[in-house]
């Protein structure tokens, strides 16, 4: 299996199975299995974390406790203490892509004839999902402002500065996701393919070293710039 | 010349859209050493824009990734 | 590569559950707890931060209290003091002039025993000369002269006598 063979097998997504629903053929690929698989996990890690809460907190409820405050303070603080509300949703987002990020490198990978009973592979790399994670964004934003200056205010937003900026204001709507999609997908996407290089390249050398930028530094950034400027977004709606 | 091979070239030329994000982020970084040099006080705020900042420098690098990723892998 | 696919529309559905359940069981949750904790640990310090107050109101008057008491013992034995050396001034003055009084009483019976002791003697004397004049002038009385000389004599003697 040459190079190319090996990258376009990594970046494929595969059915794994289909439902039948109303005569519709739902087909599940990969990604969201393991999207499921890294929701399953956040939802066992939080019920522990908080299943006996008590005054005096041990290791896993300091942790989400310094997690529930920072993102309580992060937010209040970049939207002037508008936005309080939605601190639940900005941090569950945080949490998923970091575990998105994370949990594939530390799933087993098959080479030298080894094939692990199952692998996890980044459901970053696939565009559909960030783009439903950056289209939330949006819709959460365009709701902060309907909420905060009705239908009119939002409307009146749309040709802020003058009238003719309404083509410019109505393509914010469709860049701002598309950049915040793109820049995750291609970001983990870019280190997905660089990581399968180094492992045809020099396995067993490359890869730790390579995967501690791209898996763990990269996947944490990501994570943080997607949250910051998802945060940026809803602040600028509650302005 | 083949569909493929001008598909390759396209990518390469794609990709090179990695200088412009390269240089934006070299003179982001520059320009926040000399603030938090300046203002050691306000590294907080200023570390904040400067991710703000090459997030959306970056973001070119990443579309000419994504159009090369498209060419090579129609 | 770019296709969209229904995974777009699962993620959107599992992203929306994922907020549900992390919302009830993470956000609220411990936002809730640890408001209250907050607040709980507010209202203590509050109610220490007044015992505290209380405890040092009572301190300081008892502090004061007890000044007053160690003032008033200096008092009490510096009085005693004054009492107690007054007392023995006294003591030291009364006896005192008990000596004197003793002394001079004693003076006095020795001046009077003397007296009374030359007073009896003056009288034996005299009873002597009048015994030794009384034999002479029985002896040889006679004339007139020696009846003379003999009350000379007895006057003298009587003279002698009442010095």
């Amino acid at each position: 299996m040459n190079v190319s063979e090996r990258v376009i097998e990594g970046i494929s997504i595969d059915t794994v199975f289909t439902i039948h629903v109303a005569g519709l053929d739902i087909p599940i690929s990969d990604t969201v299995i393991a999207s499921w698989i890294v929701m399953a996990l956040l939802v066992l890690l939080a019920h522990r974390a908080t299943r006996r809460l008590s005054t005096v907190p041990g290791r896993a409820q300091a942790l989400a406790e310094a997690l529930v405050s920072f993102a309580r303070s992060f937010v209040e603080e970049n939207t002037q203490g508008r936005g309080r509300a939605f601190a639940p949703f900005l941090g569950t987002l945080f949490l998923f892509i970091v575990a998105a990020n994370l949990l594939p490198s530390l799933s087993p990978r098959g080479g030298f004839g080894f094939e692990p009973y199952f692998t996890i592979k980044p459901l970053t790399r696939d565009i559909n999902v960030t783009a439903a994670l950056a289209v939330a964004v949006i819709g959460v934003s365009i709701g902060a402002r309907l909420r905060r200056s009705g239908l009119k205010g939002f409307l009146r937003s749309l040709i802020h500065p003058m009238p003719f900026m309404l083509p410019f204001n109505l393509m914010e709507y469709a860049i701002r996701p598309a950049s915040l999609a793109l820049r995750l997908f291609g970001n983990m996407l870019g280190g997905f393919i660089i990581m399968i290089l180094a492992e045809t390249v020099l396995p067993l050398v490359l890869p730790p070293v390579l995967g501690l930028y791209f898996d763990l530094f990269d996947g944490l950034l990501q994570a943080v710039v997607f949250a910051y400027l998802s945060t940026i977004f809803i602040a600028e709606a509650l302005e | 010349m083949e569909a493929q091979s001008a598909a390759l070239i396209g990518a390469g030329l794609a990709v090179l859209s990695g200088i412009g994000a390269g240089v934006g982020i070299g003179i982001a970084t520059g320009k926040t050493s000399e603030a938090i040099a300046r203002q050691p006080e306000a590294s907080g705020k200023i570390s904040g824009s400067f991710l703000l900042g090459i997030a959306l420098a970056e973001a070119t690098a990443i579309y000419g990734l994504v159009v090369a990723l498209f060419l090579l892998f129609r | 590569m770019l296709r969209f696919s229904v995974t777009f529309v699962i993620t959107l559905l599992n992203l929306f559950v994922l907020y549900v359940l992390l919302k009830r069981i993470l956000w609220d949750r411990l936002a809730a707890f640890m408001d209250e904790r907050s607040s709980k640990v507010r209202r203590e310090l509050e109610e220490a931060g007044a015992a505290k107050r209380r405890a040092e109101e009572l301190k300081d008057r008892y502090e004061a209290l007890l000044a007053n008491a160690e003032n008033e013992a200096e008092w009490v034995v510096r009085d005693a003091e004054d009492r107690g050396r007054e007392e023995y001034r006294r003591i030291i003055a009364e006896a005192e002039a008990e000596a004197a009084a003793i002394r001079r009483r004693a003076e006095e019976q020795a001046i009077r025993e003397r007296d009374r002791a030359r007073d009896e003697l003056v009288a034996e004397i005299a009873a002597l000369a009048i015994a030794a004049a009384s034999e002479v002038t029985r002896r040889r009385l006679g004339g007139a002269d020696d009846v003379a000389e003999a009350e000379a004599f007895l006057r003298s003697a009587e003279t002698g006598r009442g010095r």
